[in-house]
């Protein structure tokens, strides 16, 4: 036993098996915890769907206007990520050397249409501290999936699955409403819709406040270049 | 359904030998069993069909969205036990479908099983706590941990209980169900050895009171493509599984109770 004893730290080994013997605690059953509220209310006034769009630089002028700010603003764009699952995909797209300011799509190196949403997420991060974050085209199918496995996720992708067909029905030219949803303090899941020239897409993501109306045409554009959509932007 | 990752640190401590008689017993025992093979090495099909080269499987449905998972499971001749090979998608893990979206297929696998009223789902996992593997511990229920009972075996125990805590924040549900002292040689000073002081460090109830031996029976089993509970001199070894799964049930039950399966 001395040979297993000698090299082993067995307060920690202890420790590490003690919490996971240990249920781990779940906030309800629900996936919300006790603040849930219900809807969230947005500001649409003017001046706060101003700030909140203008107040984001797009990547294209920062790269046009200060090479050396973007390396440091790369860095500085490094998002504080809540969510596992969305900081092991921003991993991969920082270590593809993708996660930068946003360039034109034509610019960005080549790079597989996930490692592109997960740009796409880190900026949303980086603007709107999104933790988590899911894209279903029109057709139902699942682009990017960074929700987590919870009660909470799976609730937040039927959400989403459900706008897409309220968009597929609705009429022409129509989209699904947004929806914003009180979490807990400091929690929202955004559900709306995005239009791209490939169809409508739609967002569930979880924000620390609701993301007004005014700033999701610019989310757009932003899924726009990612995609390679320049015809949108 | 209850989904059971049977995972390990390293390769070749017996998860396979484990996956494959713990689901023979748990169908024994009258329930829906499905074992799956999650290790691109296809050890589960590997150990019991001959035609498992050419079976579609577990990865083909990861890379395939137009495939069903009716068309994957394969039937045994016990009633209650079907299987899903690895498949000839294997490659899928090298190639990598890309973040989020093979979270979503694997999701997406289980939550079909399901729809097909299996009560148990066996999961063969490969070797490690990444890749595949990950997502499917981020779907499971519970895992069950291979530890192989030999000193170099047991030095892989604080990075296995480390894996195991960051994948517990990845999924809160996830049950460590315990870990199954595997390949124990009771007349090997060394092998009780291990064995007794993984129980004296880790947490009481951590351990199964279960274990397995090593016995060319199973060797001679997975040459037959049989549980080791279907061969003639195999009395004994069904009886230990049945031991095991009866733990097994025993802790389950304790989930049940907890809301977590």
């Amino acid at each position: 036993m001395g040979a297993v004893h000698g090299w082993m730290d067995e307060s920690e080994v202890r420790r590490l098996a003690e919490g996971l013997m240990a249920a781990a605690p779940v906030a309800n059953p629900s996936g919300y915890d006790s603040d849930f509220v219900g809807f969230a209310e947005l500001d649409e006034s003017p001046e706060v769907a101003e700030e909140a769009w203008q107040g984001a630089p797009t990547a294209s002028q920062e790269v046009a206007d200060a090479p050396q700010a973007v390396a440091g603003e790369s860095q500085a764009v490094v998002p504080n990520l809540a969510s596992g699952a969305l900081a092991r995909a921003s991993e991969r797209a920082r270590e593809a050397g993708l996660l930068r300011p946003m360039v034109a799509a034509a610019e960005a190196p080549a790079a597989s249409l996930t490692d592109r949403l997960a740009v796409f997420c880190g900026w949303l991060t980086s603007e709107f501290g999104a933790s988590e974050v899911y894209l279903v085209d029109q057709e139902g199918q699942v682009a990017f999936d960074g929700l987590s496995q919870s009660k909470g996720g799976e609730f937040a992708r039927k959400l989403a699955r459900a706008a897409c067909s309220a968009s597929r029905e609705a009429a022409a030219g129509a989209l699904s409403a947004p929806v914003h949803l009180k979490l807990g303090h400091g929690s929202t899941l955004a559900v709306f819709p995005l239009e791209t020239s490939q169809g409508v897409m739609v967002m569930a993501a979880l924000v620390p406040a609701a993301i007004a109306p005014a700033a999701h045409g610019g989310i757009a554009a932003e899924l726009a270049k990612v995609l390679g959509d320049e015809r949108r932007v | 359904m209850i989904i059971i990752a049977v995972s390990s640190q390293k390769g070749g401590v017996g998860k396979t030998t484990l996956s494959i008689n713990l689901a023979h017993s748990f169908a024994r025992s009258g329930r829906r069993t499905l074992l799956v093979d999650g290790d691109p090495q296809g050890s589960v099909g590997l150990s019991l069909t001959r035609q498992s080269r050419n079976l579609t499987g577990f990865y083909d449905f990861l890379g395939d969205t137009s495939l069903s998972v009716e068309r994957l499971v394969v039937p045994t001749r016990l009633a209650t036990l079907a299987l899903v090979a690895a498949g000839q998608g294997s490659s899928y893990e090298v190639a990598a479908g890309g973040y989020g979206s093979s979270q979503q297929r694997v999701s997406e696998f289980f939550q079909r099983v399901a729809g097909l009223e299996y009560e148990i789902c066996v999961v063969d996992t490969a070797a490690g706590f990444f890749g595949i593997t990950a997502e499917v511990l981020a779907a499971s229920n519970g895992v069950l941990i291979a530890q192989q009972a030999e000193p170099l075996g047991i030095r892989s125990v604080p990075k296995m209980l480390e894996s195991l805590t960051r994948m517990r924040a990845v999924n809160p549900r996830l049950r460590v169900l315990g870990v199954v002292l595997t390949m124990v040689q009771a007349n090997l000073p060394e092998s009780r050895d291990a064995a007794q002081a993984l129980r004296s460090i880790l947490p009481e109830g951590m351990v199964l009171r279960t274990v397995v031996p090593r016995d060319d029976l199973f060797i001679r089993a997975s040459a037959r493509g049989l549980p080791v509970g279907a061969m003639e001199d195999g009395a004994a070894a069904l009886g230990n599984f049945e031991r095991m799964r009866a733990e097994l049930d025993a802790k389950l039950a304790g989930s049940y109770q907890e809301g977590i399966a």
